[in-house]
């Protein structure tokens, strides 16, 4: 009569997942491959190691930010993510190996402190977390 | 911003948003700066209420034996009069700290009529905002001016990346990769020295000789 759908648990509303459980590491997976997704198009071979930092900076760390402003996710989550750009940062798109010559941590830390400011998504996700409070 | 309650309500059974906020309110006291009203939001020994640190840091040996460590500051608060219950009586070491607490509460009054306000104290517009809260996260350790001379310079990004990996010994040169694991000589296949990054730029006689050039 009102011409809604009937939803099932676990769904999505306003691309927040929610569930009557505990959300784990298979709700928010869709986050990685939505990075994945993005890497895809982007041909990352053509790319200098500028570009790389700046898409990988303003791209790629700004796609979780709208759902860790709700949850807290879980570490799994963060190091998967670390990973896919990790690996675009130092590899580009392609397949073949490439040695990753800095560690994440040194990588995520600010500019003035030795790193190349890359977002660290867990201090951000704590970090917005406190807003609501 | 901030009920005062939430510091007070449960974790258990809760919805997993909320429980992430509560895994979250230990980074909240870092910032929050109380301004007391009628005190009845702020808790007397936890919140930075008075001095730049927490009171239970400032006097350790009277949070030790007080009666109840969640005090409010208006519990305290008596008509006019500060009051706090502590477990046993004080020592002559305990009764100075005490003076010295009463002394610094004297300057303080409580107004009934107003409510308790938090201020942000990690931002200079003294709100809330979530960059300054996870700058004061983010470093650890002390600041080095001299990392920041390389983003200054107006050259492209890769070459600054280049530089910063110059700086940081995260080239890829043979003594590095042999730490990864990469099968190969590790003498330069120029001069036949071990090949470090110095090596590379400054000691291998091709780059002296580069040098020269210039």
């Amino acid at each position: 009569m009102l011409n809604c759908k009937l939803g099932i648990w676990p769904m999505r509303y306003l691309g927040i997942p929610l569930s009557k459980h505990r959300l784990g590491n298979m709700a928010f997976a869709g986050l990685k491959k939505k990075m994945v997704r993005r890497l895809d198009p982007w041909k990352g071979k053509h790319l200098s190691s500028g570009g790389k930092l700046v898409l990988t900076n303003a791209c790629l760390s700004s796609l979780p930010i709208f759902t860790m402003g709700f949850y807290l996710l879980p570490k799994g989550i963060h190091g998967g993510m670390d990973s896919v750009r990790g690996k675009f940062f130092w590899q580009g798109a392609r397949e073949e190996f490439k040695y990753h010559m800095a560690k994440w941590e040194t990588l995520s830390r600010p500019k003035d402190h030795e790193g190349l400011g890359i977002i660290n998504t867990h201090t951000m996700n704590e970090s917005l977390l406190v807003k609501w409070i | 911003m901030p009920d005062g309650n939430f510091f007070n309500s449960k974790y258990k059974g809760t919805s997993q948003f909320w429980q992430g906020l509560h895994k979250v309110k230990h980074l909240f006291k870092w910032g929050a700066l109380y301004k007391v009203g009628d005190g009845s939001l702020t808790a007397f020994w936890d919140d930075v209420w008075l001095g730049q640190s927490p009171l239970k840091t400032q006097f350790p040996n009277l949070f030790s034996i007080c009666e109840d460590p969640t005090v409010t500051v208006a519990d305290c608060w008596d008509h006019g009069a500060w009051s706090v219950n502590f477990r046993r009586s004080l020592s002559s070491r305990e009764g100075e700290s005490w003076e010295e607490l009463l002394d610094l509460l004297q300057s303080t009054d409580l107004d009934q009529e107003a409510r308790d306000d938090i201020i942000w104290d990690l931002d200079c517009s003294k709100s809330f905002t979530t960059k300054s809260l996870y700058r004061f996260i983010t470093p650890r350790g002390v600041c080095i001016s001299a990392s920041q001379d390389v983003w200054r310079t107006k050259l492209p990004l890769n070459i600054t990346i280049f530089f910063w990996q110059l700086q940081h010994n995260k080239l890829q040169v043979v003594a590095s990769l042999k730490k990864r694991g990469w099968t190969g000589e590790i003498y330069c296949c120029l001069c036949g020295e071990v090949e470090i990054t110095n090596h590379v730029f400054f000691g291998c006689s091709v780059a002296r000789f580069t040098w020269c050039c210039l």
